[in-house]
C-alpha cells in the first residue's frame, strides 16, 4: 500500500472515530517514516481524540521541532492546552495562529471556545462572528455557534443552528449532538435520544455522543443520575482535588461520628456512620450499574455498512 | 515490521502476568483488614509495595510521580503519628490519649486513603493503557 493511501485511510480513520485503527495507522506509518512531521502530528490528533495528553503533546512537539509554524501542529497544541485546562497558552497559540493567517476558521473557532471558558463573552463572541463571515456554511462553525447559544441559556437559538447545521449535513454526529442536547434542555428525553443514539452510530468514537447519552440516562434514572452529577461535578476538579474531597469527606464523616459519640449520642453517632457506609456503597454500586446500562445501550445501536 | 513506540504506552517486564489493576489494590487495602489483620503493619505497607512493584512491572510512565507520593505520603503519615503526642504535650493540652488515638486513627485512615488513592488513579492510567495495547495485539 502507497504511503498517501495509508495517510489518507488514517485521517478518514480519525474522522469517522475509528481512533484506534487510525493510531494503528499512524504508527505504522512512523514505523516506516519516523522523521516524518505530518505523521508525527497526525498521531498527536489521534491521541488527543482519545485525551492521551501527555503523548500527544509528546508527538505534536516532534512534529513542530521540524515545522514550528506548521498551524495544524499549533492547534493541535492549543486543543492540548485547553484540555490541561491550561487557557491562557491556548488562547496564546491561537493568536499566533491569526496572525500568520488572520483568516483561520478553526483558529477563530478555538479562540471563541478559549474566550468563553475565560468568561470573556465579548471576544469569544467576536471571535465566532469572524468564523462566521468566514465560513457561513462551515459545520463546525454552525455547531459551535449552536453550543455557544445553549451554554448561554439561548435555546431558541440554539435549536436554530442544529436545524442549519442538520440541513448542512444531516448525518453528522456534531450536528445531531447539538440538537440532542438542544432537545434534553428542552425536556424532550426522547427526541435527544434519537440524535444521541444516531451520532454514536455515526461516529462510535464521539465522546460528545457518549457524554449525550450518558445524560439522557441520568435524566431517565433517578438512581444513576444522582451519581453522575456527582461525579460530573467532582471530575470537573480535576483528579488529584477530587481525591482530596473524597478523602476529606471520609475523614469529615468518621470526625462527626466520633464527635457525636464523644458527646454522648451515640444513636446519631451510629446514623452518620450509616450514612457515610451508603455513600461508599452507593458509590461502588452506581459504577458497574451504569456501565452496564450504557453497554446495554451501546450494544443497540447498529453502525452504518462502512464502519 | 518495525513498530512504533508511543511514549505513555507502557512497557511491560517479563513477569507480567503479576500485574493487576490497581483498583484490585485498593480494595484489598480497604477488605482484606476487615477479615485478617496482616503483621507488622502491613496493612498499611504491604498495599504501598505491590503497588509499587506494581507500577515498575507494568513499566508506568507515572512511576516516578507514583514512587513521590508513596514516599512523601509515608513520611507525612509517620510524622503525624510520632509528632501528635508531643505537639499536644508541648501545647499543654490535656486530653485522654484514648481520646486522641480515636481521631489520630480517624486522620491516619484518611491520609493513607489520599496516598493510596491518588498512586492508584495514576497507575490507572497506564493500566488501561495496558490493557487497550494487550486487547489490540490480540486483535
Amino acid at each position: 500500500m502507497s504511503q498517501d493511501y495509508r495517510t489518507d485511510r488514517a485521517w478518514r480513520l480519525l474522522q469517522t472515530g475509528q481512533v484506534d485503527a487510525a493510531i494503528d495507522q499512524c504508527a505504522e506509518l512512523l514505523a516506516d517514516d519516523p522523521d516524518n512531521a505530518f505523521f508525527h502530528g497526525l498521531l498527536a490528533a489521534c491521541l488527543l481524540a482519545q485525551t492521551r495528553l501527555v503523548a500527544a503533546r509528546h508527538e505534536v512537539g516532534l512534529a513542530l521541532e521540524k515545522e514550528p509554524e506548521n498551524p495544524f501542529f499549533l492547534l493541535i497544541l492549543a486543543r492540548i492546552h485547553l484540555l490541561s485546562g491550561q487557557l491562557k497558552e491556548a488562547l496564546g497559540l491561537c493568536h499566533d495562529i491569526l496572525r500568520s493567517d488572520p483568516e483561520h476558521v478553526d483558529a477563530h473557532l478555538l479562540a471563541a471556545r478559549v474566550n468563553g471558558l475565560l468568561n470573556d463573552r465579548r471576544k469569544a463572541d467576536d471571535h465566532l462572528q469572524k468564523a462566521m463571515r468566514l465560513a457561513p456554511e462551515s459545520l463546525d462553525v454552525i455547531v459551535q455557534a449552536g453550543e455557544q447559544r445553549l451554554a448561554e441559556g439561548r435555546i431558541e437559538e440554539a435549536e436554530e443552528h442544529a436545524h442549519d447545521a442538520l440541513r448542512i449535513h444531516a448525518g453528522s454526529p456534531d450536528a445531531n449532538v447539538l440538537m440532542g442536547d438542544v432537545q434534553l434542555a428542552r425536556g424532550n428525553v426522547p427526541e435527544a435520544e434519537h440524535h444521541a443514539r444516531f451520532a454514536v452510530m455515526q461516529s462510535s468514537g464521539s465522546n460528545d455522543a457518549l457524554r449525550l447519552l450518558c445524560n439522557i440516562k441520568a435524566r431517565r434514572n433517578w438512581f444513576i443520575g444522582l451519581w453522575w452529577r456527582f461525579n460530573a461535578r467532582v471530575s470537573r476538579l480535576g483528579e488529584s482535588r477530587a481525591v482530596l474531597v473524597l478523602v476529606c469527606a471520609y475523614v469529615g464523616f468518621n470526625f462527626l461520628a466520633q464527635i457525636l459519640e464523644d458527646l454522648g449520642y451515640p444513636t446519631s453517632s451510629s446514623v452518620v456512620s450509616y450514612l457515610w457506609i451508603t455513600l461508599a456503597l452507593y458509590s461502588w454500586f452506581a459504577i458497574p450499574v451504569y456501565q452496564r446500562m450504557l453497554k446495554k445501550e451501546l450494544a443497540q445501536v447498529t453502525m452504518r455498512r462502512d464502519f | 515490521m518495525a513498530h512504533y513506540q508511543i511514549i505513555d504506552e507502557p512497557r511491560p517486564k517479563p513477569w507480567q502476568h503479576l500485574i493487576v489493576n490497581p483498583n484490585i489494590i485498593l480494595l484489598a487495602a480497604i477488605f482484606v483488614p476487615l477479615f485478617w489483620n496482616p503483621p507488622f503493619w502491613g496493612r498499611f505497607w504491604i498495599p504501598a509495595v505491590w503497588l509499587v512493584f506494581n507500577g515498575v512491572t507494568l513499566g508506568s510512565p507515572t512511576l516516578h510521580k507514583e514512587l513521590t507520593v508513596v514516599l512523601v505520603g509515608t513520611l507525612v503519615w509517620l510524622g503525624i503519628l510520632f509528632t501528635t503526642f508531643p505537639v499536644l504535650n508541648a501545647l499543654g493540652i490535656d486530653v485522654a490519649p484514648e481520646r486522641v488515638a480515636a481521631y489520630l486513627r480517624i486522620l491516619l485512615f484518611g491520609v493513607f486513603f489520599l496516598i493510596l488513592y491518588l498512586a492508584v488513579t495514576m497507575q490507572s492510567t497506564a493500566w488501561q493503557l495496558f490493557e487497550y495495547v494487550r486487547e489490540r495485539n490480540n486483535r
